[in-house]
Formats: C-alpha cells, structure tokens, sequence
C-alpha cells in the first residue's frame, strides 16, 4: 500500500488498492510537476529518496490516518528519479464510506508527507540551472 | 565505535558520497556525530542549523546517543509531495 518507484505511477491501480465493498468514497491526491517556479521555467524535477525510512513513515502516515478519520483504505505511491513537466510524482488514494473522510484523511496525508517523508526534489531550469528545494532559503 | 552515516539530497552533493564511515567514542550524542563530520568535511559547515538526524529510520534529536550498529542518516529538510 505504500511504495516508492523509479517510473511511472498508474493512477487507476493506486485507486485499485483502496476499493472496498463498504466505501462510497474515494478520495485522490495527485502531484504533477509543473512548469514554472516563480518567474523560472522548469525542464523537470529530479526526487531522491531514503527508501527504507520514507516507506516507513508512510506507514505511521497511513496508521494516523486510520486512527484520526474514519477510512477504509489508505495507499500512497511516490516517484523518484527525473519527473517531467505533466507527469505525476505523488498519488496518495483514500477509501471511505462517505466523502468527508475521504477528502480530510487525503488532505492529511499529503500535508503530513510534506513534513515528514525523507524525500527531497530538485528542479532543473531550462537556463541550465539546478536547485534542490527546500524550507530553508539558504539551502540552493 | 565505527558509525556509518547515510547522507542524502544537497549533503550528499557536498560531500561527494552517500555514505560515510566516522568514528565515535561510546555515548556519543548526535551533536558529537555532526561536530565529527564537520572537521571531516568543512564544506558542509553552515548547514547544520536545519540539518535532520534520523536512526533506523525514525527522526533523533541532536542530543540523543547514537547506538552502535544503528542506521544513521543526516539529511537536509524534506520536500518530497
């Protein structure tokens, strides 16, 4: 249910995961490259990861949020290595009788994975340029 | 003891590898460990105010003992998603 992978993420088997006869819901985040940063224009970004401990943090993401919403299913996938302009690097899948849930345990689970997750990105601008991103404006 | 010390993203760049080999006296804190890898490689000096510790794959505080034989990872703040 939780994985990291070093090509394209197949949305539809993501969602597959978390389909339950009891859920009426489900809820999906997708992240996508995008092609500017700020007046910058993005080639693509390039993820790393810390494989072993961002798989289990996804775990303790996934367990909070069985225990804080009332979900079925939760299941994350996160791509690393270069992610183009309109591809997708993030698809995080929520099960649920109702919506509600769905939609708050999905929110939770990609502002928690953005806190805590050891996975880190860099973007390549069309000038040339590369910078690993951060919170920490001195870190380029 | 020996410690290996994983190292990722922007620190890994830095220092040219993703896993380095260091030295600590037993009881060492992780204050101790990113003293040790500074004097090993200065060029990571002035990052250490947002550096992240983590052993066997959970977050540490700096003044926690590294344990002999623990994964060590020392990496810049996350910005996966």
């Amino acid at each position: 249910m939780f994985e990291i992978v070093d090509h394209e993420i197949d949305i539809d088997s993501i969602t597959a995961k978390v389909s339950s006869p009891e859920a009426g819901a489900i809820a999906t985040f997708i992240g996508v490259t995008r092609n500017f940063t700020g007046n910058m224009q993005v080639t693509c970004l390039q993820y790393e990861a810390y494989p072993s401990m961002a798989i289990k943090m996804m775990k303790k993401i996934g367990a909070m949020a069985e225990k804080a919403f009332d979900i079925k299913k939760i299941a994350i996938t996160h791509r690393i290595g270069a992610v183009s302009i309109e591809e997708v690097s993030v698809v995080i899948a929520v099960s649920a009788s109702h919506r509600k849930p769905a939609f708050r345990a999905c929110e939770y689970a990609i502002d928690t994975l953005k806190e805590l997750v050891p996975i880190w990105k860099k973007e390549l601008l069309t000038n040339g340029e590369q910078k690993w991103i951060a919170n920490n404006p001195e870190l380029k | 003891m020996n410690i290996k010390v994983l190292v990722f993203a922007h620190i890994k760049e830095l220092i040219g590898s993703g896993s380095i080999d260091l030295e600590l006296s037993e009881g060492a804190t992780g204050n101790d460990l990113l003293q040790k890898m500074e004097a090993s490689f200065p060029q990571i000096k002035g990052h250490r105010k947002y550096l992240k510790l983590s052993m066997n794959g959970e977050y540490i505080n700096a003044d926690a003992t590294i344990i002999q034989d623990a994964e060590i990872a020392i990496f810049p703040p996350v910005s996966g998603g």
